[in-house]
């Protein structure tokens, strides 16, 4: 069982959060304030930490920073209002962390600590393979099926991300950050439309459907049946 | 007005410190005049006696009793007097009588300290005398009395002239005065109606251009300002309701049905709508937030060299795709690299802003250009679209919350987009322009070029568009 501390103060939306993730099947530890979180990040292990930015006593980040002096990496998801969103912040996807701006859906929350949680693949491969779908990273070309897929640089970029998260759920706004970076609100309808072309090539390769509509969340790539 | 509330007024005190001072400069001018014309006259009359004792003295001691004679019965009433005694001090000839006593036998003159000589008060006689080689003694005076009148009676001239001269400058302080109090008055009266909420009111304003004139239409634009703001904000408030309203007035109903619905798959179709529903309401608010964010300048920590065309590029990349399926022509011309200096993020966000405003109201069968045009020194991203355009009138308001053109109210939007570009030229010191193009509209967004030493964005050029709040 994926073991998870939620450091929020905000007794309801802590209240939400575990509930969904409980049911997700998640293990979740709660503390209400920065010390209690630090000191219980401290003396045992989880595999993810969901962090309130702005907390009673030590803030999210400070508790975040303490706790890699100490040398434990464990990933971690801040939570921040919108309006409190710096570099400070926008410096935790570089550090392999990650932030989410309230508020968010509870579908996002999941695929983000997902992402999280799930090693990537060997960045170092030149060759990517899911299923019948294949990259040649230094190539840059995709076949499916082994067939070639005739795709745009950016339908290339899209395919690898699935690729990347197979099994995953990715959401429109990691599409957004992660693919065109744009880490700002975009029109949502940009993800689908690319992400329809994207399938449609796809489809015209291969029989089977490999990427799949997740409703109200995002999308996912099932590549081995 | 009670007397000492009077006095407390600053113009009315400027107006009596005006009249008290203008007294004061009369009266020196005209002491000044008196003393010196009056020491000068005596002057005169002290060389002219000086010099008749040593004219006398000269002549051949023989002649003089007779020449003295002579003098007295030629000008019985002459002011000059004369006295020639024996060595003894008995009077030969002259009218003075007595020999005057303290008067220093050295032919100075001096004022006669002795009541009476020659019938004459001794206050009025200056008088000079000395001892002639034979022992005789001779003195020459002279009654200077009409000298003194002469005095007094411009000292009695000068303060008669002196009193309505004083009177005037006092009735024209206060006059002044007045004028000033009454002035100042009316600009109290229209700032506290001012201060009471009508915004619309304005300090009055004379024909005479003075200072305070200046002063007063500088103040008259601040409000211009104030008004324009006060009345953007006013219609935010009832806006954002409005919109709020909208999507949760659509979420309660379709939960109400939901809650009715008996089979599963409805209610569940019901409820994702009311979350969509929702999501469009957290839309509103979070454009807002960061609107804020952004005209509160937080961001600036972001700003970097960064090329302008690969932006274009990007933006026109991700929007193609949307474009062809809405059956519109997207083109790009945008030979880089362009470096600019800002947020890359944000100058993003904002062109993302621009185009997705254009794709939405494009109709089928146009065209949206997106243009990297302008100088090297001042780069212009243009976006023209063949849509239903903006009419003049509505141009300065399209950057205000909330705006929506009336048309296109039925499409979906937050009506917050060119807002946010607004606020993110604001931020770059970006200029912005609204052009017809016919049909259509263009938009360009006029930036300035990374050159090493901007570090701080310029102030927007005055040629364009006042941006917004």
């Amino acid at each position: 069982m994926t073991r998870l501390l939620l450091v929020e103060d905000d007794l309801r939306t802590a209240a939400e959060i575990t509930a969904e993730l409980e049911e997700l099947g998640y293990a979740v530890a709660h503390a209400t304030d920065g010390a209690t979180g630090l000191g219980l990040a401290t003396r045992e292990t989880f595999d993810v930490l969901v962090v309130d930015r702005m907390l009673p006593g030590i803030d999210g980040l400070s508790l975040i920073r303490a706790l890699r002096e100490r040398r434990i990496n464990t990933p971690a998801l801040v939570l921040s209002a919108l309006g409190a969103v710096d570099d400070r912040i926008k410096g935790l996807r570089a550090g392999g962390d990650d932030y989410l701006v309230k508020p968010f859906s509870l579908g996002e929350l999941a695929a983000r600590l997902e992402a999280l949680l799930r090693r990537r693949p060997d960045a170092a491969a030149t060759l990517l393979r899911a299923g019948p779908l294949e990259i040649d990273l230094l190539q840059r070309r995709a076949t499916c099926g082994g067939r070639g897929l005739d795709l745009l640089a950016r339908e290339l970029q899209l395919l690898e991300y699935l690729m990347r998260h197979e099994g995953q759920v990715v959401t429109r706004a990691m599409l957004l950050e992660d693919v065109w970076k744009y880490r700002f609100p975009v029109n949502t309808n940009l993800v689908d439309v690319h992400l329809g072309r994207l399938r449609r090539k796809l489809e015209d390769a291969y029989p089977q459907p490999l990427i799949h509509t997740v409703r109200g969340t995002g999308f996912v790539l099932r590549a081995s049946p | 007005m009670p007397l000492p509330d009077l006095f407390r007024r600053t113009a009315f005190r400027t107006g009596l410190g005006l009249a008290a001072l203008l007294s004061a400069a009369m009266l020196s001018v005209f002491g000044v005049t008196l003393w010196l014309g009056s020491a000068a006259l005596s002057d005169v009359t002290d060389r002219s006696i000086a010099e008749q004792l040593e004219l006398l003295a000269a002549r051949p001691p023989e002649l003089l009793p007779f020449m003295i004679e002579s003098r007295l019965n030629r000008q019985p009433a002459v002011i000059t007097l004369v006295g020639l005694y024996a060595p003894d001090g008995a009077l030969i000839i002259g009218d003075i009588g007595r020999v005057p006593p303290d008067v220093p036998l050295d032919g100075r003159v001096h004022a006669l300290g002795n009541p009476e000589a020659g019938g004459v008060p001794a206050a009025r006689l200056r008088i000079a005398g000395r001892r002639l080689p034979d022992g005789r003694l001779l003195f020459v005076g002279r009654d200077v009395g009409d000298i003194l009148a002469l005095r007094s009676r411009l000292v009695r001239a000068l303060l008669l002239g002196l009193l309505p001269a004083v009177v005037l400058s006092i009735l024209g302080g206060a006059i002044f005065g007045l004028r000033a109090e009454r002035r100042l008055a009316r600009l109290r009266a229209a700032a506290e109606r001012i201060m009471d909420g009508h915004i619309a009111e304005r300090l009055p304003v004379s024909h005479r251009g003075d200072e305070l004139d200046q002063a007063c239409r500088h103040m008259n634009r601040v409000l211009d300002r104030a008004e324009e703001l006060v009345s953007a904000l006013k219609g935010v408030g009832e806006d954002i309701a409005h919109d709020l309203r909208t999507p949760l007035t659509a979420v309660r109903t379709g939960l109400e049905r939901g809650l009715r619905a008996r089979d599963t798959v409805a209610r569940q179709a019901a409820m994702e709508r009311a979350i969509a529903g929702i999501d469009r309401a957290l839309a509103i608010v979070s454009a807002l937030l960061r609107i804020g964010e952004i005209e509160r300048g937080r961001q600036r920590a972001g700003f970097a060299a960064f090329d302008l065309a690969a932006v274009l590029r990007d933006a026109a990349e991700a929007y193609l795709p949307l474009a062809e399926d809405k059956g519109l022509r997207l083109s790009l011309d945008a030979a880089g690299p362009v470096q600019i200096f800002g947020d890359p993020a944000l100058v993003a966000e904002a062109v993302m802003n621009l185009l997705d405003n254009a794709v939405k109201f494009t109709p089928a069968g146009g065209t949206v250009q997106v243009a990297l045009a302008g100088a090297p020194d001042r780069p212009v991203v243009r976006i023209a679209d063949t849509g239903p355009g903006i009419p003049p009138e509505e141009r300065a308001a399209v950057f205000r919350r909330f705006w929506r053109g009336d048309r296109s109210r039925s499409t979906q939007g937050q009506g917050l987009g060119l807002n946010l570009v607004a606020a993110i030229a604001k931020l770059h010191g970006f200029g912005i322009r609204l052009a017809d193009s016919r049909p259509g509209c263009t938009i360009e967004l006029l930036c300035w070029p990374a050159g090493g030493t901007v570090s701080e964005p310029m102030p927007p050029p005055s040629a364009v568009l006042p941006l917004i709040l």
